[in-house]
């Protein structure tokens, strides 16, 4: 109970920019395969959720660019890649 | 880049914590200062209001997941984050990290009382005031009656209200901010959350930078 807490108030603490989360992600960095949209994942899963999608710092900037392009807000632009992808044969 | 941290909280939940938090981030964005609104609800009311893609682009909507993962609060000066009602846990545990908070409460005996026990659960050194929201129209003396009732139980109160107005629960369900609807009470919503917004930024240039 006491360990689940913590984690969850290091995850708000890191999603605040004030820290680093503890819990690791999921998926692994060293298996990941890039997809060329902006994402990688881990190549023997097809992510069925956002919460399983990992985006490299690095590309993080040129996708920020390119809602700002779209003029939609991030959270959208992402469901709507997470969408296409799901239903994509990749 | 410092990034200033905002807090919408409370003990009790349907005090208009997600409004709050959706308005007064777009209040505060503008397309040079983009500002980060994290979904802390497991609920995830703010990620089902921006997913109909009509907010604007300059309002940067995800939950605290993605945000701790992305690290997009590096990219923006302020990030608010909007907590479930009733998670004492993350509430207290977090509220350390907030430069300020703010706790809406409706002008009820209930909402009230339970102000004042989430301003008694925080921490030492939380920045904390209360929001008064869902304001009945004149004559009601409610609002004047429920700030009064709060600075009287030694609570700080923001001077900006913010209305009873349909108008909010209408925005909602298409996805959009009060601001884009037509109306002279979808504006009087709006213009609430610009005054607040005003108050909010004098009340965070006030607080010390961490």
């Amino acid at each position: 109970m006491a360990q689940r807490k913590a984690a969850k108030v290091a995850t708000f603490t890191a999603a605040l920019g004030r820290g680093q989360a503890t819990a690791p992600a999921k998926s692994s960095t060293a298996t990941a395969t890039a997809t060329g949209d902006g994402f990688t994942t881990r190549p023997d899963k097809v992510p069925t959720t956002a919460t399983q999608i990992r985006m490299d710092a690095a590309l993080y900037d040129s996708f920020r660019a390119k809602c700002f392009a779209r003029r939609q807000s991030m959270s959208f632009v992402v469901e709507e890649l997470v969408r296409d992808w799901v239903n994509s044969d990749t | 880049m410092t990034t200033r941290t905002l807090g919408i909280g409370s003990l009790k939940g349907g005090v208009a914590k997600t409004t709050t938090a959706l308005h007064l981030g777009a209040a505060l964005a503008s397309a040079a200062r983009p500002v980060l609104v994290i979904d802390g609800d497991p609920l995830r009311p703010l990620t089902a209001w921006a997913s109909a893609g009509r907010l604007p682009h300059y309002l940067v909507v995800m939950d605290e997941q993605r945000a701790a993962r992305t690290g997009a609060a590096r990219d923006v000066a302020l990030v608010v984050l909007d907590l479930a009602g009733g998670d004492a846990d993350a509430l207290t545990g977090v509220a350390g990290d907030l430069d300020i908070l703010v706790v809406p409460s409706t002008p009820d005996a209930l909402a009230l009382s339970a102000a004042q026990r989430t301003l008694d659960a925080l921490p030492t050194g939380a920045n904390a005031r209360v929001l008064l929201t869902m304001i009945p129209p004149k004559p009601s003396k409610a609002g004047e009656s429920a700030a009064q009732t709060l600075r009287d139980a030694g609570l700080t109160v923001l001077r900006t209200t913010v209305p009873r107005l349909t108008a909010f629960a209408d925005a909602a369900a298409v996805g959009c901010l009060v601001s884009d609807l037509p109306g002279p009470r979808a504006a009087r919503g709006a213009d609430a959350y610009r005054l607040l917004a005003k108050e909010v930024q004098t009340w965070l240039s006030g607080k010390r930078q961490k």
